[in-house]
C-alpha cells in the first residue's frame, strides 16, 4: 500500500495529461466556434487504429503515427468544415445542429472503421525497451511515459499557439465574441476552418497516446472518449484551455484513487459525481468565466 | 367603404381567436385528432393482422420516447443526454416489483411511473444549469445511476447481470399498455401545444428572463414539464421492461436511447407535436430498412442520413416547412 | 410608490451599484442618464427580480420586494423593456402579447386587446409572423406592445429611443405620455438629454454606481459636475 499510492497517483497524473490533451483538442472548437463535436471520440479512435495498423503491420514504432494520424485527420476535419462548417454555425441553433451532424459522422467513422478493422478489440503489440522505468521505487510503463511526454510537450506549442499568435488570440476572442471579430476585419471562416482542421488533428493524435496508454479499443470506444472529453472541458470551464487540462487532472484523480479504495466499478461514479457537485457549487466549471449576464 | 372596413375589423377578430388557439383552424386539428383515432386503431388491431408485434412495439415505444424527450427539449430548451435514466429506472422499477415482491403488473407499471416522478425530482437542480452544462450533467447522472444499479446486491436489483422477468409472461397486454401510454402522451402533447401553458413553455425555452418579466413563474412550469416528460419515459421505461421480460443495466441506462429519442425528435422537428411523432416513425422504419437492405453498411448510412437531413434541415421535418412556408402554419404544429 | 434606498450591487470587483435611493410617484416620469458603465441597467435589473442587491431595501406600495422571484415581481404591476429587446423568437408576433398571465378568462377578449395594442405600435400586419422575422426596432416595439397588454403600474425602460426611427420614437413618446396621464410611474433610461428635459421633470445622473447630481432639467443642464462627467463642452 505505502508505494501503491504514490504509484497510484503518478500513473493518474499522466492519464489526467492525457484526459487534458483529449479536452484540449475539444474546446478549441466547442468554444470558438459552439460546434459540439460529438464525433470527437471516434477521431480519437481513428488516430488510434492508424497506430495500430502502422505499428502491427509495417512495424513502425507508435511515435511515428503521430504526423500520419495528424495529417489523415486534419485532412478529414477539413473536408468536414468545408461541407458543414458555415451552415451549422449559421443556422439559428448551431449547438443542436452541430450535436446531430456530429453524431451522424460518428456513426459514419465507426462505421467505416468497423468495415476495415472489424468489431473485435485491439491493442498495439509494439513494445518500448525497457518495459517500464523504475525510480523512487516508483514503476511506470515506458509506453506511458512517452505518452505523457509528447502530450506535455505538445501543451506549450498550443498554449503558444493560442495565446501568443495573432489566430490563436483572435480563436480566443471568438470565444467570447464573434461579431467584434468580424468587425476588427479577421477572416473568421478561414480562421474557423483552420482550427477546426487543427482540432481534428490533434485529436488523432490523442488517439495515439490513448493506444498507448489503454489496453485496448475498438470501433465503438468513441462515445466514451467524447463523453470524457465533454465532462474534462465541462469540468475545467468552457473554452479554458488551461481549464481543460486542470479538469482533465481532476477527473483521472478521482477516479483512479477512487478506485483504488472502493473498488473498480466506483471509480467511474466518483469521477462524475465530482463533476456534478463542481458545477453546482461553481456552474462555470473550474477556470471558465462566470457568466453574470441575467 | 365603411362596410368594408367592417368586414376587415371582423375578420381580423375571427383571426385572433384563432391565432389564441395556437394560430391553428378547428379544421386542422380536427384533422389531427381524426389522424390520430385512426393510427391508434390500426394500432390496436395489429396483435390480430400481424405475428411481428416486436416491430409495432418499439415503434410506439419510439414515438412515446421522442414525444416525452420533446416535451423538455422542444419546450423548454433543454438537451438531456441522460434522459434514459428515466427510462432505466423505470425499467428497474417494474422489473423488480413484479419479480421479487409479486406485485400486479398494472401496479409495478404505477411503480415505474412513480420511480420516475422521484428521480425527476432529485435531478430538478439540474434545471439551473444551461446548455451543455446541463447535457453533460444530465448525461453524467445516468451514467452514475446505471453503475449505482449495478452494483446494488443481486438480491435487491440483480447486480450486473440483471432481472429476468418470469413471474409475469403477456406480451400482448404490454404491447396495448403501450399503445396506450403513447395516446396518451401524444394527447398530452397536443393539449399543451393549445392552450395557453405551451404557449407560456415556449417562451421561456426563448427567452427566460422576459418571460418572468411578463409574469410567467418560469420554475414552476419548468418543473411541471421535467416531471411529466419524466414520467412518460419511466412509464414508457416499465412498460418495456414487461414486454422483453429481460432487463439489465447497460441496456436499460443505454446512452444511445437517449441519443435515439432526441434525434428522432429532431429530425421530425423539435418544439412541434407531429414532428417527434412523424421523425420516430419515419426513422423506425428507415432504420428497419437499412439494417435489412445493408447487412455491412447500415450504420454508415444510418450516420450520413442523419448528417444530409440536418444540413438540408437544420430544424427538422416539420420546422423547416413552418419556416419556409407560412401558408404551412395553419396545418402543421 | 417605488422607493429605493441605499441599494448596492457588485460583481467581482465592480461595483455596479453604490447606496442608489430614489422614489418614484405614479403619474411621474424619472429620466435615468449616465455613460455606458454607470450602473442604470444594473438598477432596472434589481428593481425587477432578475438581480438581487448585496444591500438596500426596493419598496413597491411599502411592500419589499428585494428577494422575490422576477415573476412575483411583475404580477405586483411592475413592467419593463430590455435594452437589447427581448422578444420569444418562436412565438408569432401576437403570440408574444397573449402569452402574458391575465385575469381574463375570454381568449376571444384577450387575443381582441392584444390586436389593439398591437395596432397602437402599427404592428398589426405582422401579428401572424414570427417574432425572429422583425428586425431591431419591431421588436422594440413589440416590447412596447407588451407593456401596453399588460399595463403594469410603474414602468422601467432601458433606453427605448435608441435605434429607433423618428416617426416611431414620436410614437413611443405618446405612449408614454398616454402612461402618464394614467398614472403610471415610469423610470427612463435614456442617452439623449433633449428627450429627457422633455419627458421628465425629475432626471437623476448616474455616474460609476453612484448618484452624481439629481434635479429638475434646468438644475442638471447648469450643474457643473455633470457638465464635466456626462455633457461635455458641446452642451
Ligand atoms: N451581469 C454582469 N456581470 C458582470 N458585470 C456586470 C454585469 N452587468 C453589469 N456589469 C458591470 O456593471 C457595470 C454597470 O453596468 P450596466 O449595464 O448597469 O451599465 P449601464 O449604465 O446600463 O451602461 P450602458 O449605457 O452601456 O447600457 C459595468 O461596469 C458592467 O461591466
Ligand atoms: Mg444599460
Amino acid at each position: 500500500m505505502a508505494t501503491l499510492v504514490p504509484n497510484i497517483i503518478l500513473n493518474a497524473a499522466i492519464l489526467g495529461v492525457i484526459y487534458g490533451f483529449l479536452g484540449l483538442s475539444l474546446t478549441i472548437v466547442y468554444g470558438g466556434m459552439r460546434i459540439a463535436n460529438l464525433a470527437h471520440g471516434d477521431i480519437v479512435v481513428a488516430g488510434s487504429f492508424i497506430t495500430y495498423a502502422l505499428t502491427a503491420k509495417f512495424g513502425y514504432s507508435p511515435i511515428a503515427a503521430l504526423p500520419v494520424a495528424f495529417t489523415y485527420l486534419s485532412v478529414l476535419g477539413y473536408g468536414l468544415y468545408r461541407i458543414a462548417g458555415k451552415r451549422l454555425q449559421n443556422s439559428r441553433e448551431p449547438e443542436l445542429a452541430s450535436f446531430l451532424f456530429f453524431y451522424g459522422v460518428s456513426l459514419m467513422i465507426s462505421a467505416s472503421l468497423l468495415f476495415v478493422f472489424d468489431a473485435d478489440a485491439r491493442a498495439i503489440s509494439f513494445q518500448f525497451r525497457p518495459l517500464s522505468f523504475q525510480f523512487l521505487g516508483l514503476r511506470v510503463p515506458h509506453a506511458r511515459l512517452v505518452a505523457a511526454g509528447v502530450a506535455l510537450a505538445l501543451v506549450p506549442v498550443i498554449f503558444w499557439a493560442l495565446y501568443q499568435t495573432i489566430y490563436g488570440k483572435a480563436l480566443r476572442g471568438a470565444i467570447m465574441n464573434r461579431d467584434a471579430l468580424r468587425i476588427v476585419g479577421i477572416d473568421i471562416d478561414r480562421l474557423s476552418l483552420f482550427a477546426f482542421s487543427i482540432s481534428f488533428g490533434l485529436a488523432g493524435m490523442t488517439g495515439v497516446l490513448i493506444a498507448l496508454v489503454f489496453p485496448a479499443f475498438s470501433p465503438f470506444s468513441g462515445m466514451d472518449y467524447t463523453i470524457l472529453g465533454f465532462v474534462v472541458i465541462v469540468l475545467g470551464g468552457l473554452g479554458s484551455p488551461l481549464g481543460a487540462l486542470a479538469g482533465g487532472m481532476v477527473f483521472a484523480l478521482t477516479e483512479q484513487l477512487t478506485t483504488l479504495y472502493l473498488g473498480q466499478s466506483t471509480g467511474l461514479i466518483a469521477g462524475f459525481l465530482v463533476l456534478v457537485a463542481v458545477i453546482v457549487v461553481r456552474p462555470a466549471g473550474l477556470m471558465g468565466q462566470v457568466e453574470w449576464r441575467a | 367603404m365603411t362596410e368594408l372596413s367592417q368586414a376587415t375589423a371582423q375578420n381580423t377578430r375571427k383571426d385572433a381567436y384563432q391565432s389564441a388557439s395556437s394560430r391553428l383552424t378547428r379544421s386542422s386539428l380536427l384533422i389531427w385528432n381524426a389522424t390520430l383515432a385512426v393510427m391508434f386503431a390500426v394500432a390496436a388491431a395489429i396483435p390480430w393482422a400481424s405475428n411481428g408485434l416486436s416491430f409495432w412495439f418499439y415503434l410506439l415505444q419510439w414515438v412515446t420516447l421522442a414525444t416525452a424527450v420533446n416535451l423538455v427539449a422542444g419546450l423548454v430548451g433543454y438537451l438531456p443526454f441522460g434522459f434514459v435514466a428515466f427510462f432505466g429506472i423505470g425499467s428497474y422499477a417494474a422489473a423488480v416489483l413484479t419479480q421479487f415482491h409479486g406485485v400486479l403488473a398494472g401496479w409495478s407499471i404505477c411503480g415505474a411511473a412513480m420511480a420516475g416522478t422521484v428521480l425527476a425530482l432529485l435531478f430538478a437542480p439540474t434545471m439551473r444549469l444551461s446548455g451543455v452544462f446541463f447535457s453533460i450533467v444530465s448525461l453524467s447522472l445516468s451514467i452514475v445511476l446505471k453503475s449505482l444499479v449495478s452494483i446494488l446486491p443481486e438480491h435487491v436489483a440483480g447486480g450486473s447481470s440483471g432481472v429476468t422477468i418470469t413471474a409475469i409472461k403477456d406480451p400482448s397486454l404490454a404491447y396495448y399498455l403501450m399503445v396506450a401510454l403513447c395516446l396518451v402522451s401524444l394527447s398530452i402533447a397536443t393539449l399543451i401545444a393549445v392552450t395557453p401553458y405551451g404557449l407560456r413553455l415556449k417562451a421561456i425555452r426563448d427567452d427566460a428572463g422576459a418571460a418572468a418579466m411578463i409574469g410567467i413563474d418560469v420554475t414552476r412550469l419548468r418543473l411541471s414539464v421535467w416531471l411529466l416528460s419524466a414520467t412518460i419515459a419511466s412509464t414508457c421505461g416499465g412498460i418495456e421492461a414487461l414486454y422483453s421480460s429481460v432487463i439489465d443495466p447497460s441496456a436499460s441506462f443505454n446512452m444511445l436511447i437517449s441519443a435515439k429519442a432526441i434525434i428522432y425528435a429532431a429530425l421530425g422537428g423539435l418544439g412541434t407535436v407531429m414532428g417527434p411523432l412523424l421523425g420516430a416513425l419515419l426513422m423506425s422504419v428507415v432504420d428497419e430498412l437499412i439494417w435489412a437492405r445493408f447487412p455491412v453498411a447500415n450504420l454508415f448510412i444510418l450516420g450520413a442520413l442523419i448528417s444530409l437531413t440536418v444540413l438540408a434541415m437544420p430544424k427538422g421535418l416539420i420546422g423547416s416547412l413552418l419556416d419556409r412556408h407560412p401558408r404551412f402554419r395553419r396545418w402543421l404544429f | 410608490m417605488l422607493r429605493i434606498s441605499g441599494v448596492s450591487k457588485s460583481f467581482g470587483a465592480i461595483r455596479a451599484l453604490r447606496e442608489i435611493s430614489l422614489n418614484i410617484e405614479p403619474g411621474e416620469a424619472v429620466g435615468l442618464m449616465g455613460v455606458n458603465g454607470a450602473g442604470k441597467s444594473t438598477l432596472l435589473n434589481c428593481i425587477c427580480g432578475l438581480m438581487k442587491p448585496d444591500g438596500g431595501a426596493i419598496e413597491l406600495d411599502g411592500k419589499n420586494i428585494i428577494g422575490m422571484a422576477p415573476h412575483r415581481v411583475s404580477m405586483m404591476g411592475v413592467g419593463r423593456t430590455f435594452q437589447v429587446p427581448r422578444s420569444f423568437r418562436g412565438l408569432t408576433v401576437l403570440e408574444n402579447l397573449i402569452v402574458a398571465p391575465s385575469r381574463e378568462a375570454d381568449r376571444e377578449a384577450k387575443a381582441d386587446r392584444a390586436h389593439k395594442a398591437l395596432k397602437r405600435v402599427k404592428l398589426d400586419r405582422l401579428a401572424s409572423n414570427y417574432a425572429w422575422e422583425l428586425s431591431g426596432g419591431q421588436q422594440k416595439l413589440l416590447e412596447l406592445a407588451r407593456l401596453i397588454m399588460i399595463w403594469p403600474n410603474v414602468v422601467l425602460f432601458d433606453e427605448p429611443f435608441a435605434g429607433m426611427h423618428s416617426d416611431l420614437c414620436r410614437m413611443f413618446i405618446d405612449e408614454l405620455k398616454e402612461m402618464l396621464q394614467q398614472r403610471v410611474a415610469i423610470l427612463l433610461v435614456c442617452h439623449d438629454p433633449g428627450t429627457l428635459y422633455r419627458l421628465s421633470r425629475r432626471i437623476i445622473v448616474m455616474h460609476e454606481g453612484g448618484i452624481l447630481a439629481e434635479g429638475s432639467p434646468e438644475q442638471i443642464k447648469t450643474d457643473p459636475k455633470v457638465v464635466d462627467a456626462y455633457l461635455g463642452t458641446a452642451h
